[in-house]
């Protein structure tokens, strides 16, 4: 453990030296990872523009939800894994696993820890002001409790999200075709961004699919909001902690038939 | 006739890969069903916003599906990635073809892919959701409004070239296509119809081409357009289209003036 730790702090070392090399693609990283931010905040107002409450949620509630989903994913998510999971999807499509392989450590933290997007940092920085701001106009104050257990619940959220990407792309191993697999998941994390029950209301049941996609934003955002219950934590923190094992289960599982791309 | 051979092959190469043309269309059907989710969820407390109601609203959405598979097309990504960053430029400038139709013909497959995937799961959709694609058209709308598809077909394609063009100057358009990107998806009618959309963006979507692309082809399918506004969505069309063509025209002989490449 203690040396994966060694590894991350160069990691993340290297990862700096790259913006200080490439300060025009950090630029453009950060440009639109604000504007993506703000695109959340504009959608979510002209989708409440005609009612105050929508499946339970008051208006206040889902301007909440959207600066957690900025913090959790469009922040930290952005940050610390989702260029890994682009890498992912080349890696195994050009058969560049094998190199992968090779090297004396876990292959997961190496596809999954490898690249670190510093920009995204200035995103969660913006969504904090954003909520605290929110959620002081609405009269909600932030308690020690509160925050520890926004805190506790969003990494358990995001583990959820990490478990859930790199179980659906290592499908890639069977299909190297559908690189463009992570644009879905792009997709299916907008889910999040709104109220677990609006899923329900789809009436689709392969959507079911995405279920503790919903739970990710919403119960740490119910945790700011004083209403999270004692079954909202135990079904997060137990799906987060079964995803993580089928995620490392699956992706063993895959390697037995990946046949990389070299002749 | 060489450009349907052209047009054949490239059909061909979609059709080997047809999973990624699936893998895009899905991104739609499940930001759609999003969308509509939530607009349902509205329609709960209000039976009628501004003209909609929920089985118009819920057709328009599952059209949309259609409509973005088929108009809302990618063509900046392969040329600044291959011809502009890779500099395979060079070697299409030598095809006895030009650029704009070279690129046309390689999009033109996906488009229709995609655009028959999406009507398909559209049709679907109709069944789990109970609703209907609802088309109230004359032979002479329906007319206009495939004069409107084509044409939004061709805004689109010019946009997303001359956006692919300005990477002969920057080399990086990276930003450009994300603020476009969110500006489509704002203004085209993808969150809500716009004339849902409130105060200020309404007025601005009117002013932008955006609308022109997505969301008044799929109204024109509908057949929500009297035919008075049919002829004054084709024109505001045309006058973009020129402006287009003439900004394209003018990008693309000057830039090729910027545009170095090495090669062996």
């Amino acid at each position: 453990m203690k040396r994966y730790f060694s590894i991350y702090r160069r990691l993340l070392m290297l990862n700096y030296h790259r913006v200080l090399i490439h300060k025009a693609d950090f630029l453009t990283g950060l440009t639109s990872s604000i504007l993506w931010g703000i695109f959340s905040i504009v959608a979510m107002y002209i989708l409440t523009s005609r009612s105050n409450s929508v499946f339970g949620w008051s208006r206040t509630d889902l301007f909440v939800l959207v600066g957690v989903f900025n913090i959790l994913i469009g922040g930290i998510y952005r940050t610390l894994f989702s260029r890994n999971f682009d890498r992912f999807t080349h890696v195994i499509q050009r058969g560049e696993l094998d190199g992968l392989l090779l090297k004396p450590f876990n292959t997961q933290f190496a596809l999954s820890f490898w690249y670190i997007s510093y920009y995204g940092l200035v995103r969660v920085f913006l969504a904090i002001i954003y909520t605290t701001f929110v959620l002081s106009a609405a009269h909600i104050a932030i308690t020690v409790v509160s925050f520890v257990s926004f805190f506790i619940l969003g990494f358990f959220g995001l583990m959820v999200l990490y478990s859930f990407w790199y179980l659906t792309l290592t499908c890639i191993i069977w299909f190297p075709d559908l690189y463009n697999l992570i644009e879905l998941l792009y997709a299916t994390d907008n889910i999040s961004r709104y109220p677990p029950q609006l899923l329900g209301a789809m009436k689709f049941a392969p959507f079911l699919v995405l279920f503790p996609i919903t739970l990710i934003v919403s119960v740490p955002a119910k945790a700011l909001l004083h209403t999270v219950t004692l079954s909202d934590l135990l079904l997060l923190v137990g799906i987060a902690l079964c995803l993580l094992y089928l995620s490392k289960i699956f992706w063993q599982f895959a390697l037995r038939y990946y046949t990389s791309a070299s002749g | 006739m060489r450009y349907l051979r052209l047009f054949s092959l490239y059909f061909q190469n979609v059709f080997s890969h047809r999973g990624r043309p699936l893998v895009y269309v899905s991104t739609y059907v499940i930001s759609a069903l999003i969308y509509l989710t939530f607009l349902q969820g509205v329609f709960h407390q209000n039976a009628n916003l501004n003209t909609w109601t929920l089985s118009t609203v819920t057709s328009y959405y599952f059209i949309l599906i259609v409509a973005a598979g088929t108009l809302m097309m990618h063509p900046e990504v392969p040329i600044f990635r291959d011809d502009i960053e890779k500099g395979e430029l060079a070697g299409r400038l030598l095809k006895p073809f030009s650029y704009y139709w070279q690129r046309f013909n390689i999009e033109l497959p996906v488009r229709i892919f995609q655009g028959v995937s999406g009507a398909v799961i559209a049709y679907l959709l109709t069944f789990i959701y109970h609703a209907n694609l609802q088309f109230h058209l004359t032979f002479f709308t329906a007319l206009l409004a495939f004069i409107v598809i084509l044409l939004a077909y061709f805004m689109c394609f010019t946009f997303k070239i001359i956006l692919a063009l300005t990477a002969l100057w920057t080399t990086e358009i990276r930003g450009a296509q994300e603020l476009t990107d969110i500006l489509v998806t704002i203004f085209a009618g993808y969150i809500v119809p716009v004339n849902l959309l409130p105060g200020i963006l309404e007025k601005v979507a009117y002013i932008l081409p955006f609308s022109y692309i997505i969301y008044y082809p799929v109204v024109a399918v509908q057949g929500r357009l009297a035919i008075q506004t049919l002829f004054s969505v084709i024109g505001i069309q045309i006058v973009w289209l020129c402006i287009l063509g003439v900004i394209f025209h003018l990008m693309w002989r000057k830039g090729l003036m910027q545009y170095s490449d090495f090669g062996q």
